[in-house]
Formats: structure tokens, C-alpha cells, sequence
């Protein structure tokens, strides 16, 4: 009998997976407006390490306790998400922002990967037969009736993305001076 | 003042620390909160039934949808008996004796629970030909994927066809050599291949493969 039931880890990772995508749309309102609380860049990096490792033990956790085999689209998200745990731990704990030239492109070829897998999953003719040993189309996880394995790693990706781009904006920010673009000294 | 800042910025950065936590523990308890007891369920050995199996399996056809569907037509197929949820006996294939399409399900695969609507409609709406036995197989089981029990699934879409367990290592798929769900069967009378399919089938190709099996 696993540690955790299965329900529970659903509705646990679930939740932390709409918190993940609050956060996302809040990052990109912010780099879109340009208007950037003192405290979001502070949080920024840690958030996403925070992401990564969330995402990589939910994904541990659905194959090695709840019994769910990773799929081969599985796999390709996993790639790229595993080495941001590494990748972003050591950006947080250095508060490096360059870390986007590393992490934006893994994280960018896992959600073009997890949007590939979204689609199959809702166009079953993308999808062809199901595979009797590891169908990409299943849906072990449905939570809300939307949060699906691939979906909640889709959402990490773009929360990633999203994050490590604030933390590399608020430095180019300070870089120039000001909080406020439209105050920069003209060069 | 240069010392001043490093400790603001560690009581902001333990300020933020402790915020994460408080939500992680939120999450959780909620979690834990809303997640209901679920009743207990019907195990593999309440489905999976015995077959018996006398002949030779079928040749196994590709399971990439593209194979050919009348790979095989006209072999004798092997003659499979199976059992219903009620334990009642049902032969397939070979000698049954009349026309047969089967079609092999599994609980857990997204094609089949788009598959089974369609067809329970096709039937409801046109039947079956005369002469022609609709078999669907549960198969591919698992109680540990989604949509368990299957034979409760079935019955919620009100299919209105004869419905056999197979066994737990997937006999029948193996007897009449399909590896993909869903994978249709069309047998003619005289227990001879006509056809197999896999993937998703629309209401004309449902309809030819029961004319197929009338002989």
C-alpha cells in the first residue's frame, strides 16, 4: 500500500500545479507591464528551483510508488526537466539570473514536448491505437477535469521559463539604475 | 550600513522561506481534507475469467494501425471459450458457428472509451446484421490504470452486445493475434478470418466489418 494515496497526491500535486500557473501568468503580467514588486525578483529564482524539484518528485512519485510507467513522451519531459532541479538549485543559491541562457532552452523544449502530449491526449487521432504497454494518450491523472500529467508539466515549463526570465529582467533593470524602464538615462 | 544589508536581505529571504512552507502545508492539508474515501473495488480475479483455447493462435498483425486488415482472410480461426461476468460459457471463433466481431477493450485506453459510445449508438440505431454475434472483450486489465472496473464501465454505456472477460495475461488478444486497443475481429460463420482492425472505427467501417462476418 503506497505511503501516500494516490487521491491524495493528485489533488496535493493538482493544487500546487494551479499555484504554479497563478504564479507563471503573474511573472509574465509583470514582464509584460514592467512593473515588478521589490520582492518578486528575490523569489523568482528559488521559485523556480522550487518548481523543479516539485515537478521531479511528482514525476518520481507517479512512476516509482503509484506504478505509472512513463511513456516515451514521458521520458523527452523528464530530460528536460530532471537537470533543472541541479541547474536552478545552484542559480538560486548563487542568485545567478544568466542561469536563463541554460534553463530557458531546456525548459522551452520540455513545453513544446508537454504541448505535443497535451494535443495527443485530447485528439485521439494524433494518439493512433493504444499501445497495450505505454500509451501516450492515457490520462492516469485528470484532477479539476484539465490537470493532467503532461498538462501540470507543461504548466512547471512555462512557470520556469516564465520565473527565470524575471529574475534575468529585474537584473537588467538594476543593471540600468532604475526600478522603472521608462526612467532609464538614455545611453 | 554594508553590514546592515546582507542580514535584511537573509530575514527577507527567510521571510519568503517560511511563506513557501505555510503554502506547501496549506496545500497538503487541503489536499488531505478534500480528497473522499473511495469504495472498494473489484480486483483483477472479480474480472479476468479462464479461457480455453483449442488451435492455433493467429498470426500476430501490426499493432501501428496501418497493417493490412484482410492479413490472414480465410484462415481457420482457433476456437476460444470464454465466460461472461455471469459465468456463462461463450465460444468464439472457429466453431461458434455463426458470424462474430469481436472487439477487444480495455478499460483504461482513450481510444476505446471514444470507441464504445460510437458503437453502442451504431448498434442502438441499426442493430447488428442477422446471423452476426457483436462480442465485445475485456481485456488489457489492470485495476490499477483508470476506468476500473470495466465490466461497470460497459454497462454505464449500455453497449448492447455479449460481453466476455478475458484473462488476466490477455489470452484472447494473443488467440486472435492483436496487439493494440481497441483491435476488432470479424469472423465469418464458417469460423474463417475475414478481417481485423485497430484504432478508432467510424459508423461506415463499424458497418462493413458486420456485414463482413454475415458470410
Amino acid at each position: 500500500m503506497n505511503a501516500i494515496p494516490v487521491a491524495v497526491a493528485d489533488r496535493f500535486l493538482g493544487l500546487l500545479a494551479l499555484i504554479a500557473l497563478v504564479a507563471t501568468l503573474a511573472a509574465v503580467g509583470m514582464l509584460v507591464t514592467r512593473r515588478v514588486p521589490s520582492w518578486a525578483p528575490r523569489a523568482a529564482l528559488p521559485a523556480a528551483a522550487t518548481i523543479a524539484v516539485v515537478t521531479t518528485l511528482g514525476s518520481l512519485y507517479y512512476s516509482e510508488v503509484a506504478g505509472y510507467p512513463p511513456c516515451v513522451l514521458c521520458w523527452y519531459q523528464r530530460i528536460a526537466i530532471y537537470p533543472q532541479v541541479v541547474i536552478l538549485g545552484v542559480a538560486a543559491w548563487r542568485r545567478d539570473t544568466r542561469v536563463w541562457m541554460t534553463s530557458v532552452p531546456l525548459a522551452a523544449i520540455g513545453v513544446a514536448v508537454s504541448a505535443w502530449h497535451v494535443a495527443v491526449e485530447r485528439n485521439l487521432a494524433l494518439a493512433g491505437p493504444c499501445d497495450p504497454d505505454n500509451p501516450c494518450a492515457i490520462r492516469w491523472v485528470e484532477e479539476f477535469g484539465f490537470l493532467t500529467i503532461p498538462t501540470m508539466a507543461l504548466i512547471a515549463g512555462l512557470a520556469i521559463v516564465a520565473l527565470t526570465l524575471l529574475a534575468r529582467r529585474t537584473a537588467d533593470v538594476r543593471a540600468a539604475g532604475t526600478d522603472r524602464p521608462s526612467e532609464r538615462t538614455p545611453a | 550600513m554594508s553590514a546592515a544589508k546582507p542580514a535584511a536581505n537573509r530575514g527577507r529571504t527567510v521571510i519568503l522561506a517560511v511563506v513557501g512552507l505555510a503554502v506547501v502545508a496549506a496545500v497538503g492539508a487541503i489536499a488531505v481534507l478534500s480528497v473522499e474515501e473511495q469504495a472498494s473495488v473489484k480486483d483483477l480475479e472479480d474480472i479476468a475469467g479462464p479461457v480455453e483455447v483449442v488451435g492455433d493462435p493467429l498470426p500476430p498483425l501490426g499493432s501501428d494501425g496501418s497493417a493490412d486488415p484482410l492479413e490472414g482472410q480465410g484462415v481457420p480461426t482457433p476456437t476460444a471459450t470464454a465466460r461472461t461476468m455471469a459465468d456463462d460459457e461463450v465460444v468464439l471463433g472457429g466453431d461458434a458457428g455463426v458470424g462474430q466481431v469481436l472487439v477487444m477493450l480495455a478499460h483504461w485506453c482513450p481510444v476505446c472509451q471514444q470507441e464504445v459510445p460510437l458503437l453502442t449508438e451504431y448498434v442502438a440505431a441499426n442493430g447488428v446484421p442477422a446471423g452476426v454475434e457483436l462480442v465485445a472483450v475485456m481485456t488489457g486489465l489492470d485495476p490499477g490504470r483508470p476506468n476500473w472496473p470495466p465490466d461497470e464501465w460497459l454497462e454505464r454505456e449500455g453497449l448492447n452486445a455479449t460481453v466476455v472477460r478475458d484473462s488476466a495475461e490477455g489470452t484472447l488478444m494473443r488467440t486472435f493475434g492483436v496487439n493494440a486497443y481497441p483491435a476488432w475481429v470479424a469472423i465469418a460463420p464458417d469460423g474463417t478470418l475475414v478481417g481485423r482492425r485497430t484504432g478508432l472505427l467510424d459508423d461506415a467501417s463499424i458497418a462493413a466489418l458486420l456485414e463482413s462476418a454475415a458470410g
